[in-house]
């Protein structure tokens, strides 16, 4: 009792840390497990469900409450301020019960100690619905300078998303970047976004995914990611991906442990060269 | 005018190389060093004939009666009158100066020699010699050399190599008779890219709206300087050839302004078959 309760406030902690607080866009691919299949491995009762920095109609486990805390180093080092790194980190939690999750996240993205983002998102979603689990999204977005005299700039975006788990596979379709309010200036907003995906469930041969998405920033343009996981012994998980628009490919290691996991990702441009990524998963019930 | 490539072309060629280690003593005397060809037109056009430029290096001025350029075996008389090539200028030697004085009409001086030696399209070596006999520069091009040149200008770029190296000579962007030639001057001994201010604001406040980038390669060197956005896409490539520098004024190509955030400027240089990628990263704010 005295730890439901010790996690509980922790959980509140996020949330109120969040709360007026704002996102990270443009990412070139997902952070925290996700990382290292470019978001292709998506299972109810996994990892990728339990993510807070993924739509809450992805989850549908046993689990109650969960954190999380990822990281990442974008690309290279460089030939010019080899010590400043482009670099973001997020945290955040969810909540389930009775069949309806609520999931925040907040992210702080800061370049060569110059620029900052943040990023807050909330997500509500339910899988009381027979054959469809829907969530709604709501992101605040905040970027500035650290030592410029202009202010932030500021928008909210929002989101739907959509799950239909089927025996053997599940189908997703998330519109992300809707503009729910613009900022003052051009050149914040995040493209339009719909994303559409088949996620097998856990076979033989681990788990794979397809993932499609347009996106619109004046004009279309489409990427397609392919991923596979492999477990072994249920304890390690090997991933791989390959996304195109640009090309990148991908993988990682993930450890997990009961409610536990600690993933690590590394993804490769062809001319800006290596991200790496860690992130630590913990879920209770 | 084309010639056709000859064995005693190829060997006289070999021999250019070794004669201008032996002419390094001659280049002790004052006007040996300071001519040099800076700069030649081979491939001649309807509307522009075959030309060359002679530069003076030194801080005298030099006068060129009685030298002669040409072949080893072939060589002609520049001027039989005093010319007097001021320091650090330029003399144009033309094959057929009215018909170059349209093409350039503000070029000056201009030259036709007497009889033109004919300059071959594809491999030749050329010598000046002073009005004591004394050979005092010499340069040589291989088409192959330069896999992009088409009917362009070849220009030196390196005065402290022989112009008998192809490290010395690099396909003009723009032909400049008269003129310093333009590529020499973000021509060095190693690749550099240097970009700033960062972050640049290009939301015409009339402050940092440009990002400058400022590129140095190698003589015999071609670059590709491209930009890319934090999502990993190219935003654009910029216009080659190059000049020293280019001003950014964060847009893509098409027109479309890129987002405010990191983005990175990526040259990647090409040198004897060697590839050299420089990337800088930099920060836009609107």
């Amino acid at each position: 009792m005295t730890a439901r309760r010790g996690t509980a406030g922790i959980f509140i902690v996020l949330v109120v840390a969040a709360v007026g607080v704002f996102p990270a866009s443009r990412e070139p691919f997902p952070i925290g497990y996700s990382m290292a299949n470019f978001g292709t491995i998506l299972q109810q009762k996994g990892i990728s469900g339990r993510e807070p920095f993924t739509p809450a109609c992805f989850y549908a486990d046993t689990f109650r409450y969960g954190v999380s805390v990822a990281g990442v180093d974008y690309d290279d080092a460089m030939d010019n301020m080899e010590s400043s790194h482009i670099v973001q980190v997020g945290l955040g939690g969810f909540y389930s019960t009775k069949g309806f999750t609520a999931k925040l996240s907040f992210a702080h993205f800061d370049a060569l100690r110059e620029y900052f983002e943040q990023e807050g998102r909330l997500s509500l979603g339910t899988s009381r619905i027979p054959f469809v689990n829907p969530s709604v999204e709501l992101s605040g977005y905040r970027a500035g300078l650290y030592h410029g005299t202009d202010p932030a700039q500021t928008r909210i975006d929002a989101g739907i998303s959509v799950l239909v788990p089927f025996r053997l596979a599940a189908v997703s379709i998330s519109c992300i970047h809707i503009p729910f309010k613009n900022a003052s200036t051009e050149g914040y907003s995040a493209p339009l976004a719909v994303r559409a995906g088949v996620h097998t469930t856990a076979n033989a041969l681990g788990s794979q995914g397809i993932l499609c998405e347009a996106q619109n920033d004046g004009q279309w343009r489409f990427r397609v990611s392919l991923g596979e996981e492999y477990r072994l012994a249920n304890r390690l998980a090997l991933a791989a991906a390959f996304t195109t628009n640009p090309v990148m490919i991908s993988f990682g290691i993930t450890v997990a442990w009961r409610g536990a996991a600690v993933s690590a990702g590394f993804v490769e441009h062809p001319v800006l060269g290596w991200s790496k990524g860690l992130a630590v998963d913990w879920a209770g019930r | 005018m084309y010639r056709a490539l000859v064995p005693k072309q190829k060997l006289a060629f070999a021999a250019a190389v070794v004669l201008w280690w032996i002419s390094a003593a001659a280049w002790a005397q004052p006007s040996g060093y300071a001519i040099r060809i800076n700069e030649i037109f081979p491939r001649a056009q309807t509307d522009c004939p075959e030309w060359l430029e002679l530069a003076n290096c030194s801080g005298a001025s030099v006068n060129i009666k009685n030298w002669k350029y040409g072949h080893l075996d072939d060589s002609c008389l520049i001027t039989a009158s005093d010319f007097f090539v001021p320091p650090n200028g330029f003399v144009v030697l033309a094959k057929d100066k009215t018909l170059f004085s349209a093409k350039f009409p503000a070029t000056n001086p201009v030259i036709q020699p007497v009889r033109w030696r004919a300059l071959d399209n594809y491999h030749d070596t050329l010598y000046v010699w002073d009005s004591s006999g004394v050979l005092c520069e010499s340069a040589g091009w291989d088409s192959h050399w330069f896999p992009s040149w088409t009917d362009q200008s070849l220009a030196r770029v390196s005065l402290t190599i022989s112009g008998l190296l192809p490290g010395a000579w690099v396909v003009a962007s723009k032909a400049s008779p008269g003129q310093p030639n333009s590529e020499a001057t973000w021509r060095g001994n190693s690749a550099e890219l240097d970009i700033g201010p960062v972050p640049f604001t290009p939301n015409n406040d009339g402050r940092d709206d440009f990002l400058s980038i400022k590129l140095t390669i190698p003589a015999a060197a071609s670059a590709v300087v491209s930009i890319y956005g934090f999502d990993g896409r190219k935003y654009l490539d910029l216009p080659n050839p190059l000049s020293r520098q280019f001003l950014w004024n964060g847009l893509a190509a098409g027109g479309r302004p890129v987002p405010a955030g990191p983005f990175f400027v990526v040259a990647e240089i090409s040198n004897n078959g060697n590839t050299q990628i420089i990337r800088k990263k930099g920060i836009l704010w609107r």
